[in-house]
């Protein structure tokens, strides 16, 4: 489906299609949560479907369509990492090339999405280069990534590039509302402006936890203990606890350097944010944020939690001395 | 759809499909084999997406319809079954109950429309050729294909049809391997296909050493042959094959004419001491006499000479033996013809009494 903050990447690619000029490797990036999968699989489907809306769509009932929603057409490949979190390996890539030297079943297009192009480990990119380059005629490969930095080189410029961006808030807000998600606001704030993400997180329980978080750091500014708050947050989600706490300091430091209250991520926290503000100093607050950086970079790796927990606390407890 | 019929009549076909269910299989609908039940009878599909085989039988059904069922479990039902039993299939809204004697088996279904099949295909050039000619056609020349080359269009078996002629000609850029028969067609000018790997293994499988005749569909994006009761379809390797007419040699030269036994015999000694990974053996060609020299890393060395009938230049030559030694296996003619213009040009290899093959092997340096 095309979400409404994807109107122009649309029209422009669909212009690209009627002019006969659309290139055969896209490579479609922007933050995470935007759509830009949802994006691929509706672009695909325009691209295979027999029978198109007037406005350039997919109809959805076609043969055509109805393999594609079984996931069983056979023009289109669709490839992403076996396991989560685990590299895209050489031999899918292989395997994927190995399809697309061949003819289409239908005669039309051959369309291939590589989701979470960045999993690519270096010898899946390398094995893809040929192929990306120079693919056989009307195939049409594109690449999902939201770290395109991590990408080669060498990838990168075999693509032509497509950007994705956090829509405006007001349009974000209103599909949200459209699709009846609670506290629009908040959640697409928390989520940086993606509206996939503050969907998925109004629907699921870790929200929950950011309070948690945030009334350790309050008391632990007022000099409470730390393993107590350590326990309560080391059985939480420790992505999205160290994602706020980054907020959190980044906050603050907005707050130092005059920044407006709206650009707040953690808006509803205001006032305490702005009391926290004298008792810190920038230096200090920049370390923390080191820390969590550092932390957010070993997430793979099982590390005792508590001790992490209490680790940070300690670390913020020394930077914020609340009056 | 409703049905009752004998274990034989399904286990035949279901037999003849299974090779296109790939057994590591992400897709479920494609481990499925997808069942059509029409008046004309019984028709089984299955696919991996790259070749589509379809069996049919002859059947009076209870109620037509169509339905996919998991094609492994079903195989094996009915191969578990006694022989002549009698099965009946009733599939009902997501489930297919199989009945036979005091045994009852409920399947999952998914719903045909899942399930990509084949409709017709466009026809380019259709034309009628005995089993056992199309057959001979592919096992003289198959061995050549390359393997997964980064040069795609090596990786299958181009067939070339034109007026009088169909040929077989496959390559992995070191060695060729050609073949051409007779045929009655009526095509203007040529039409070439390149076949995958995979399609050829499962037509020679399908293919019988009979004179019956079957037909061949070529498409743009398929070829397609109808056997009795079976229909084989496979996609096409979207390339251009190179021009295979400028690496054959002209057939002039230094020729030697060997006993294909003995040489065969010479070079798998030979070739106990060569380099495991290049497998290169040295032709020293004199008056008469081949001498096959082999040596490996360590030093080790094989020396084996034959009588042969050579009147030509002296000649030193390398040339990898497995090379050599796969194209002496297409053939159990007595006699085989090499022709050779010097020591730095690739040899053409045939056999006198069958002039439809021939080889080309490029030199090795050694």
């Amino acid at each position: 489906m095309i979400y409404p903050w994807q109107q122009n990447q649309w029209q422009q690619i669909h212009q690209q299609i009627a002019q006969g000029r659309l290139p055969h490797a896209l490579l479609f990036k922007g933050a995470e949560g935007l759509g830009k999968l949802d994006f691929a699989h509706e672009l695909t489907a325009s691209l295979l479907c027999k029978q198109l809306t007037p406005s350039g769509q997919s109809c959805g009932t076609c043969e055509a369509c109805k393999l594609i929603a079984a996931g069983t057409h056979p023009d289109f490949l669709w490839l992403e990492p076996e396991e989560d979190n685990k590299p895209i390996k050489v031999d899918q890539v292989r395997e994927l090339c190995a399809s697309l030297s061949m003819t289409s079943q239908f005669g039309g297009y051959k369309v291939a999405v590589i989701a979470l192009a960045d999993n690519m480990n270096i010898n899946a990119a390398n094995s893809l280069l040929k192929t990306l380059e120079e693919p056989t005629e009307n195939t049409v490969l594109i690449l999902v990534s939201s770290r395109p930095h991590r990408l080669p080189i060498t990838i990168r410029s075999r693509c032509q590039n497509v950007l994705f961006q956090q829509p405006e808030s007001g349009v974000a807000e209103q599909w949200m509302t459209e699709n009846n998600t609670a506290d629009a606001e908040l959640m697409l704030s928390l989520s940086h402006g993606s509206p996939l993400l503050a969907c998925k997180l109004a629907a699921s329980e870790v929200v929950a936890h950011r309070k948690s978080l945030i009334e350790a750091l309050l008391g632990v500014a007022n000099n409470q203990a730390v393993t107590e708050h350590a326990a309560k947050l080391s059985k939480a989600p420790g992505e999205y606890l160290l994602s706020w706490l980054y907020d959190w300091i980044s906050d603050l430091l907005k707050l130092h350097q005059g920044g407006a209250v709206s650009r707040l991520v953690h808006s509803d926290y205001q006032n305490e944010l702005q009391q926290m503000v004298a008792g810190s100093n920038q230096q200090g607050l920049f370390g923390l944020l080191d820390e969590v950086i550092q932390l957010r970079r070993v997430q793979s790796i099982p590390l005792n939690t508590q001790m992490l927990w209490e680790d940070l606390l300690i670390s913020w407890n020394r930077q914020i001395k609340q009056g | 759809m409703k049905f009752k019929i004998l274990r034989e009549d399904l286990l035949v076909p279901l037999q003849q499909v299974i090779g296109a269910v790939e057994k590591r299989q992400t897709l479920p609908a494609l481990s499925n084999v997808l069942i059509k039940g029409e008046a004309q009878g019984l028709s089984l599909t299955a696919t991996d997406l790259e070749i589509e085989l379809v069996s049919t039988v002859q059947l009076m059904l209870d109620e037509p319809g169509e339905i996919t069922l998991p094609a492994k479990k079903l195989l094996d039902i009915c191969k578990s079954l006694p022989n002549e039993a009698e099965i009946s299939i009733d599939v009902d809204v997501d489930r297919a109950i199989i009945k036979s004697g005091r045994s009852r088996f409920t399947l999952t279904t998914l719903p045909a429309s899942d399930f990509p099949a084949l409709d017709e295909i466009s026809s380019v050039y259709e034309f009628n050729i005995s089993q056992n000619v199309l057959k001979d056609l592919i096992d003289k020349t198959s061995f050549a294909m390359a393997q997964q080359d980064v040069r795609y269009y090596l990786n299958g078996l181009m067939m070339e049809v034109s007026s009088s002629t169909i040929r077989t000609v496959a390559t992995d850029g070191h060695r060729l391997a050609f073949c051409e028969k007779e045929m009655d067609g009526d095509l203007a000018d040529s039409k070439q296909v390149i076949i995958p790997r995979k399609g050829i293994s499962e037509l020679q499988r399908l293919l019988a050493d009979s004179d019956e005749t079957i037909k061949v569909i070529l498409g743009n994006n398929h070829i397609q042959c109808q056997l009795p009761n079976q229909r084989f379809t496979s996609k096409l390797i979207d390339g251009r094959f190179p021009d295979y007419k400028r690496v054959m040699p002209a057939a002039e030269g230094n020729t030697l004419i060997v006993d294909r036994e003995s040489l065969k015999q010479a070079l798998v000694r030979a070739s106990i001491l060569s380099n495991e990974k290049y497998r290169g053996i040295r032709f020293i060609l004199s008056e008469n006499l081949l001498k096959l020299q082999a040596q490996n890393p360590d030093q080790e060395e094989a020396d084996v000479e034959l009588e042969i009938n050579y009147s030509g230049d002296a000649l030193e030559v390398g040339f990898n033996v497995t090379y050599m030694l796969d194209v002496l296996n297409t053939s159990s003619r007595e006699i085989v013809q090499g022709i050779i213009k010097d020591a730095n040009s690739s040899l053409l290899l045939s056999f006198p009494d069958e002039s439809q093959a021939r080889y080309v092997i490029m030199p090795m340096r050694l």
